[in-house]
């Protein structure tokens, strides 16, 4: 069986199918749970797939992917946030409890990296894309822009702020942080 | 330059696209400037951060995806006691004499170290029948693949819980 890894083109929707796992993260990293992200992932494939022919560049094809993902992420988490607002829903990320983050191996963790992940997810969504993009997907500025449809120096733009804005909530809830270790 | 500007920088060096000059300049104004020397620090902190959430998720996706893609795709041999055994994920290739739509018995031995237990065929099965022979204490689900070619048939194996009551249970 051949098995593409991230770095081959990506041609067709088997290929995207075959990196099925690589969406799945990229869900992840915006919506916290997996279940979640995984619905997303089947319903972002099933989008590709009714929309594929509306796609003219064929070169394209792994971020025009990434962005259905990306935007049907956006449309979970405002739903969400709508939902949780009303009735107060208990899977939640903003806790007040502390939380077990990751279900994949169990582990906690840090208090930082926890507050980071809720400072992300109250981001506005440009820049909680651009940064989730950048930092946790590792992406370049080019392949940022292509996922978002927006032009290099916009995304920068984006990242810029979303890292000032993560420094500052990062200082509001721990002052101490703005020392030295 | 300026606290705006060196901080500015500091997005520039993340980014990896400090210029030699700027470096220079940088350095001699945090040497000097005690709120910048903190600002880069917290960034740089904040970078650690923020490598640190994404390398906690890097595995997210492999695994599972494999545990749970059983759901979402039709089981091929539904409901019954399946002649049908197939190849370990990722080794799940072969070219058969038999066209996919024919009918056929299939004899394979694959040198698998954890084969799979054989089961009495109850009617041919399309596209085609892959016996494995071996031996076994786990039950699997076959799940045919698409090709492009009519006679490479690709399977994904999963593990299953067993049957009950006729049906097949997936395990998580």
């Amino acid at each position: 069986m051949n098995r593409l890894t991230g770095r081959q083109p990506c041609r067709s929707l088997d290929d995207v199918h075959s990196r099925r796992g690589l969406l799945v993260r990229l869900a992840y990293r915006f919506c916290w749970n997996l279940d979640d992200a995984e619905d997303v992932v089947q319903s972002a494939l099933a989008t590709a797939a009714t929309k594929q022919d509306q796609l003219t560049e064929k070169g394209k094809l792994w971020p025009w992917v990434k962005s259905i993902v990306v935007r049907e992420c956006l449309d979970l988490t405002r739903r969400v946030s709508r939902h949780r607002k009303t009735l107060m829903a208990a899977e939640d990320r903003h806790r007040t409890d502390p939380p077990a983050k990751t279900p994949v191996d169990g582990a906690i963790q840090s208090e930082l990296t926890e507050l980071v992940t809720d400072l992300i997810a109250a981001l506005p969504e440009r820049q909680r894309s651009a940064i989730v993009l950048r930092h946790l997907e590792g992406m370049p500025y080019s392949g940022i822009a292509d996922v978002l449809g927006i032009s290099e120096s916009t995304a920068r733009v984006h990242v810029r702020n979303a890292r000032e804005a993560l420094r500052r909530g990062i200082l509001k809830h721990h002052p101490e942080w703005a020392l030295s270790e | 330059m300026n606290c705006k500007q060196a901080r500015e920088l500091w997005h520039d060096k993340c980014d990896g696209r400090l210029q030699a000059a700027d470096r220079a300049s940088l350095a001699i104004h945090l040497e000097t400037c005690e709120g910048c020397r903190q600002y880069h620090e917290q960034m740089g902190r904040l970078e650690g951060i923020l490598s640190a959430l994404r390398d906690s998720t890097e595995s997210v996706g492999a695994p599972v995806v494999e545990r749970r893609r059983a759901r979402w795709i039709s089981i091929w041999h539904v409901g019954r006691v399946a002649a049908v055994l197939a190849l370990v994920v990722g080794a799940g290739l072969f070219v058969s004499q038999y066209e996919r739509g024919g009918s056929g018995v299939l004899n394979y031995n694959p040198p698998l170290p954890s084969l799979i237990n054989t089961a009495s065929v109850q009617e041919p099965v399309t596209p085609a029948e892959i016996v494995l022979t071996g031996i076994s204490d786990r039950e699997f689900i076959a799940v045919a693949q698409k090709t492009s070619h009519p006679k490479v048939h690709m399977f994904r194996l999963y593990r299953t819980g067993g049957i009950e009551n006729g049906e097949w249970r997936m395990e998580n």
